[in-house]
């Protein structure tokens, strides 16, 4: 692996770790991420990890494009090392069961999706709900997270005209991801079910349910169950 | 001690209460939000004496009016909004002693899109994750993660007449003016190599009108489509000012409330300066772009925040 760093910005620079994805890379993502906040804590403004990058934007009056550059080039010397002596410490990933309702009425597209993927139903949940998926990204908006990756019988393009408004908890899918939404936002996604517990929550400690790096299974749970847990 | 405060007469379109920012929470997808044109702000704030991050409110438009439950000074800066207190007319880009009782009017700007109001010792309210930029999409800062309403307290720590010796006004050779075009500098991004070198041509050599569908997350610009040949991009992390190409060729730039991950191709991103310029274009303003060296972008920058960070 031969990470690029690119210039995005003023202050900020993207370091591509691959054009690919690759679940292993999101650990990797995830060690560089804590590396670099222990590290150069005051001179970062923030970091956006994606799929294959992590965006660095920092502080103008206290670093400068040369000195970022040599900093982030020695923490990837550093990584690769850790990596190749198999001391890559792992980040803590951890394990989410959601509750989901795929409920016709929380399903809005299961139907025409059913017709397009030539699935039953009952189908389309078996497939959704037998994948452990991993948490690739969060972003987008608070608590989004782009979890893959789907079962290749399931992957299907984005809807051709994005909804104006997706009710907060739609489960959703496009491409190879699944997601729940966690505010009624617009989007794009097919929507298939409903999951009652918040991805967001600004009161909780931990605001968002999962970072990048952690694994989600999808449980199928009843109406009934749906309105019990949402209260 | 904050009992003291602005009442909300009448809100106007779109009052946002912002700092400089929320940082350091993009990777739970929470963006940034903060004050549209920082020139502006920055400017309230130092007319005060306050810090930069101080909570002023951006008027978008403006139509507000404010009544005083108690004495202070206050700055008015960014779209002129032919600010009268009781009445009486009063300058913007300067500050001014507001007494109990007092209405605070502002009508609606004739040129530019923001204007701050600034209160010495900034307004005072609960912060989301470190910040009081009100982000409606998000639901966070402000009072309630809204614009304002009627109704509305803005508190604030009172300080008598006796605060200031006297009025102080931003010299006039700062005063930017809205009926402008703008010239957009553009640092270059990684994403550029990919373009066909014609679509960057054209990009600089074209002139572009603002779109009407622009708002804090970014703006639109309609003109000459550029085919960027690049499609299939995996989401990453989009910086201040970016200049995204989508599959209709037409640029987007984007600014505070932007989402924080994307997968259009971007052909660089615009120097904030000029960002915050482009924030006070209306729909219809003709924009276009010029190159300038990273370098020159970043002098240009640390020279802006060097003067707004020392105290006056």
């Amino acid at each position: 692996m031969q990470p690029k760093i690119e210039v995005a910005g003023v202050n900020s620079l993207l370091v591509r770790f691959s054009d690919q994805v690759d679940r292993s890379l999101i650990t990797y993502i995830g060690r560089f991420c804590e590396k670099l906040k222990q590290d150069f804590a005051d001179h970062l403004v923030d970091l956006i990890p994606s799929y294959t990058t992590v965006l660095v934007t920092y502080d103008l009056l206290k670093t400068s494009d040369a000195q970022v550059r040599d900093q982030l080039t020695s923490l990837l010397i550093d990584l690769e090392k850790e990596q190749k002596e198999g001391a890559l410490s792992q980040v803590s990933a951890r394990c989410i069961t959601l509750p989901v309702c795929y409920d016709r009425i929380y399903a809005p597209d299961i139907v025409e999706l059913s017709k397009q993927l030539q699935l039953d139903i009952d189908e389309i949940i078996q497939l959704h709900s037998a994948q452990r998926y991993q948490v690739y990204a969060v972003g987008f908006s608070p608590g989004f997270g782009y979890l893959g990756e789907l079962d290749a019988r399931l992957r299907v393009s984005r809807l051709a005209t994005p909804r104006t408004q997706v009710p907060a908890g739609s489960v959703a899918i496009a491409e190879l991801n699944t997601a729940v939404y966690p505010q009624e936002t617009p989007g794009g996604w097919w929507l298939i079910g409903r999951c009652p517990i918040p991805m967001f929550d600004k009161t909780r400690e931990q605001p968002c349910l999962f970072s990048a790096g952690d694994e989600v299974i999808f449980e199928p749970i009843s109406t009934v169950e749906y309105k019990r847990l949402q209260q | 001690m904050i009992s003291d405060s602005f009442k909300v007469i009448k809100p106007g379109a779109c009052s946002l209460l912002e700092d400089e920012g929320r940082f350091g929470y993009q990777h739970f997808g929470i963006t940034t939000g903060g004050a549209m044109d920082e020139t502006a702000a920055r400017w309230a704030n130092r007319l005060l004496g306050n810090s930069s991050n101080a909570v002023l409110l951006e008027i978008t438009l403006g139509n507000v009016q404010l009544e005083a439950t108690a004495d202070t000074w206050i700055a008015l800066t960014g779209a002129d909004l032919g600010l009268r207190i009781n009445g009486e007319k009063k300058s913007n880009w300067q500050s001014h002693f507001v007494q109990q009782g007092d209405l605070v009017s502002m009508g609606w700007a004739v040129m530019g899109v923001s204007s701050y109001l600034a209160v010495v010792g900034g307004f005072q309210l609960k912060s989301d994750f470190g910040s009081c930029s009100t982000v409606k999409r998000e639901q966070l800062g402000g009072l309630t993660g809204n614009a304002l309403e009627a109704g509305d307290e803005l508190h604030f720590s009172s300080v008598p007449k006796s605060y200031f010796t006297c009025s102080r006004a931003v010299p006039s050779r700062y005063i930017p003016d809205y009926s402008d075009s703008v010239i957009l500098r553009v640092v270059k991004g990684y994403q550029v190599e990919q373009f066909p070198e014609i679509s960057v041509q054209k990009f600089f050599a074209s002139s572009y009108k603002v779109s009407s569908e622009s708002d804090r997350m970014g703006f639109r610009l309609q003109g000459e489509a550029i085919e960027t040949g690049v499609s299939g991009l995996l989401s990453e992390g989009i910086a201040y000012g970016a200049i995204q190409i989508p599959a209709d060729g037409q640029p987007i730039v984007l600014l505070k409330d932007r989402q924080t991950l994307g997968g259009y191709p971007k052909i660089g991103s615009v120097l904030p300066l000029d960002s915050y310029k482009l924030s006070q274009c209306r729909a219809g303003s003709e924009v276009t772009f010029k190159e300038v060296s990273l370098k020159e972008a970043q002098q240009l920058m640390q020279t802006f925040q060097r003067f707004f960070s020392k105290s006056t």
